[in-house]
């Protein structure tokens, strides 16, 4: 049997999720994109949105990185370049730079990076 | 002039009373015509290629949803470009999406013969319109047996899943949007689980899944895709691939007919 989800789930799912990328997943390549991106794979590559993009706690993340908003949770190795702000969580690993208008780097969080953020 | 297709093998048998009030009401709206019969894609191919296209000018299957994609698959191939049509004989997502929910209102909208371009999609020389769901039989045991190649720029290399390829935009008739390609995996012990708060907290807003022992592994757009694996894949039809399988956006898309007007 085929997993089924309710038709007006998946498409309020898709409508609210964007482009998800799961664990157990490796990727390589590059991604644009005017929606939110979720990866919580491995990644090799670039990711372009117009949205947010978030990489979870699963997400081994190595390439260059645009978007509205960024967050990190996993491991990243990246050049990051955020329109609004970036986040780099308790949860996660950053080696790269990091450029925003606001860059938040919650305690607790390995990073090893070049952070350049400038006000509007 | 219309010529009507009915599935002798569909799932939702065409009861012979249901039939002759369908029949009934066509001749009714003076858009009788012939009907042709088909058990299997084959059978239909054969039909289509003998079909004279200088006697008619419309397309209509009776059936229902699997009865409409088997009918779509063949129809890709023909070179005429005739409108197409659709009578449900239960209930049908196809039917909700040109607003024709029962065979009654169908048989009026046919009459009125109000026409939309659709989308439809390719999977190797077949086609669909909806949905396509694959299921892979993996020959070997490696740990990620089937790679994706999605629009020439990404390798996404998957566990074992099921997939599944769907077009959501809310109105099929706009469609310039690409299909939505979403793998499943059953998860094994000790699995990794996905961790995302946002995701986690959409799961959350729209509760839980029908089934919930399969996890949502990939969900990604693509406008056309090569999915390579070591084994067979079988879709919801039954069809079985042993070739890598090429997905894409068919080079032209139907004129259906349906309730609702063409949108600008």
């Amino acid at each position: 049997m085929f997993f089924k989800i309710r038709k007006n789930q998946l498409s309020e799912l898709v409508k609210l999720s964007g482009l998800f990328l799961g664990p157990g997943l490796e990727v390589e390549g590059e991604i644009t994109t005017e929606d939110d991106v979720f990866v919580d794979s491995k990644f090799k590559g670039q990711i372009t949105s117009e949205g947010a993009v978030e990489l979870g706690k699963n997400c081994h993340f190595s390439g260059a990185l645009k978007g509205r908003t960024i967050i990190m949770e996993g491991i990243i190795k990246a050049n990051a370049e955020a329109n609004d702000s970036i986040v780099v969580a308790a949860s996660a690993e950053f080696n790269g730079i990091a450029e925003a208008k606001s860059i938040v780097v919650e305690k607790g969080a390995a990073i090893n990076a070049k952070l350049n953020s400038s006000k509007a | 002039m219309y010529t009507y297709f009915v599935h002798t093998n569909s799932e939702t048998q065409l009861a012979e009373p249901l039939f002759s009030r369908i029949k009934l009401e066509l001749k009714k709206l003076h858009i009788e015509g012939n009907v042709l019969d088909f058990e299997n894609e084959k059978a239909l191919q054969q039909k289509l290629a003998e079909l004279d296209a200088s006697q008619t000018n419309t397309l209509v299957l009776i059936g229902n949803d699997n009865d409409f994609e088997i009918f779509i698959s063949q129809l890709g191939k023909m070179k005429v470009d005739l409108a197409i049509g659709f009578i449900p004989t239960a209930k049908t997502s196809l039917g909700a999406t040109l607003n024709t929910k029962d065979w009654l209102g169908a048989c009026e909208a046919l009459a009125k013969r109000k026409l939309k371009e659709i989308t439809i999609y390719s999977v190797g020389n077949r086609y669909f319109l909806n949905k396509l769901e694959l299921k892979f039989e993996i020959k070997t045991q490696k740990h990620l047996p089937i790679e994706i190649n999605a629009d020439g720029k990404l390798l996404i290399k998957l566990p074992n899943s099921s997939l599944e390829l769907e077009n959501f935009t809310e109105d099929q008739f706009r469609s310039k949007k690409p299909l939505v390609i979403t793998a499943y995996q059953a998860p094994t012990a000790g699995s990794v689980k996905n961790q995302s708060n946002i995701f986690g907290l959409i799961r959350k807003n729209i509760g839980q899944a029908d089934n919930s022992s399969l996890e949502e592994i990939l969900h990604l757009p693509i406008r056309a895709a090569k999915i390579t694996f070591d084994g067979i894949a079988r879709d919801n039809l039954g069809r079985s691939y042993d070739k890598p399988i090429i997905i894409g956006r068919y080079q032209k898309p139907i004129r259906m007919i349906t309730k609702k007007e063409q949108n600008r």
